[in-house]
């Protein structure tokens, strides 16, 4: 149970880290997408902001549990295993959610693939620390 | 189209040519009544890191009294104080719309206070209808978020007809003067430019009132 938990944090951690960056890569590369944000759909301050800092915790807490049940499945270098992680849980996971977000919600579809690419992307690094640290 | 009372404040301007034109320097106060008519316009711009953006003041306007005192080259003023209220602000955008009256704390202060103290203009421009555009100065007493400045605003005016005239001009602000602290968003990582700028571009109807 430590070490799961521990694997959850460290994954966490480097989810954490990504997001922000990724959030600052989108402003200063990607102003006009940035822009998107600026809407009322989107509330990012005040009470939730807690939230959404948490999310990649929550993310690598169910990765950690997902690997441990499938780990067998995936195949290859940690490079590998990691990449085919983060695929399927792309597949199966975020595609039908951006799916269905696109489909009832406000939002510019550049908008939701990016939350798609952004997801996998999420996945991907999870998959990899945890072939590497819990092969 | 609604009006803001703000357009008030740049009406003073047109009515110094209106005043001076009719009566000699250093005549009693006189009271006035006046009102925005269309086509006018009162809107602030701004900028942040990723955009810029602008915002209609969508102010409900009434009729207005105030009392002039018409010099040589400035005109004073009593009872010119006006009320412009923060949420009237419309930008466009819900959320800016709720981030600008958070930073301007609409809750405890509904209003943007101004009130005007002086004029200065060149009394050969106003009383020559064919000048076209002249310019007009204000000293103003401006309040935002219970913080009082002094202020001087610079604007052209122009006569259109008998009892109507036009404005035009702007004013820029820095925020952070006033206390404000330009909003942000994206946990900071867009930030709103300390300095935004109010434009004006009025058409002004004056009804002189009879003083007792």
């Amino acid at each position: 149970m430590q070490k799961f938990l521990l694997k959850g944090i460290v994954a966490g951690v480097i989810l954490l880290v990504l997001s922000y960056a990724a959030l600052w890569i989108l402003v200063n590369f990607f102003p006009d997408m940035a822009e998107q944000y600026y809407n009322p759909v989107f509330d990012m301050e005040g009470d939730k902001t807690y939230l959404y800092f948490l999310h990649p915790f929550i993310l690598s807490f169910a990765l950690a549990w997902f690997w441990r049940r499938f780990k067998s499945l995936f195949h290859g270098t940690f490079w590998w295993r990691g990449i085919e992680m983060g695929l399927v849980y792309g597949l199966i996971a975020t595609l039908p959610s951006m799916w269905i977000t696109f489909s009832s919600l406000a939002v510019s579809f550049t908008l939701v693939l990016t939350w798609l690419l952004y997801g996998v992307f999420q996945g991907v690094i999870v998959g990899i620390v945890y072939a590497k640290i819990s092969p | 189209m609604k009006k803001s009372p703000f357009f008030l404040l740049l009406m003073i301007l047109g009515i110094l040519g209106m005043s001076a034109a009719s009566f000699a320097p250093g005549s009693p106060p006189e009271k006035k009544r006046y009102s925005i008519v269309k086509p006018s316009r009162l809107f602030l711009k701004g900028t942040t890191n990723i955009n810029k953006f602008t915002c209609n003041c969508e102010d409900q306007f009434v009729f207005q009294e105030l009392e002039v005192e018409v010099g040589d080259a400035a005109s004073r003023f009593q009872n010119a104080r006006l009320g412009m209220t923060t949420r009237k602000f419309n930008c466009k955008n819900g959320k800016m719309d709720r981030d600008l009256q958070k930073a301007l704390k609409a809750e405890e202060h509904p209003k943007i206070l101004i009130e005007l103290l002086e004029a200065r203009h060149k009394p050969e421009q106003m009383n020559n209808p064919e000048a076209g555009w002249f310019d007009v100065e204000a000293k103003v007493n401006l309040t935002i978020t219970g913080v009082t400045k002094v202020k001087r605003i610079k604007a052209q005016a122009r006569r259109i007809s008998e009892n109507q005239f036009a404005l035009k001009g702007s004013e820029a602000v820095q925020m952070t003067e006033f206390g404000i602290d330009p909003p942000t968003a994206m946990f900071g990582l867009i930030k709103v430019d300390d300095l935004i700028t109010f434009h004006f571009d009025l058409t002004v109807q004056v009804d002189p009132i009879g003083f007792n």
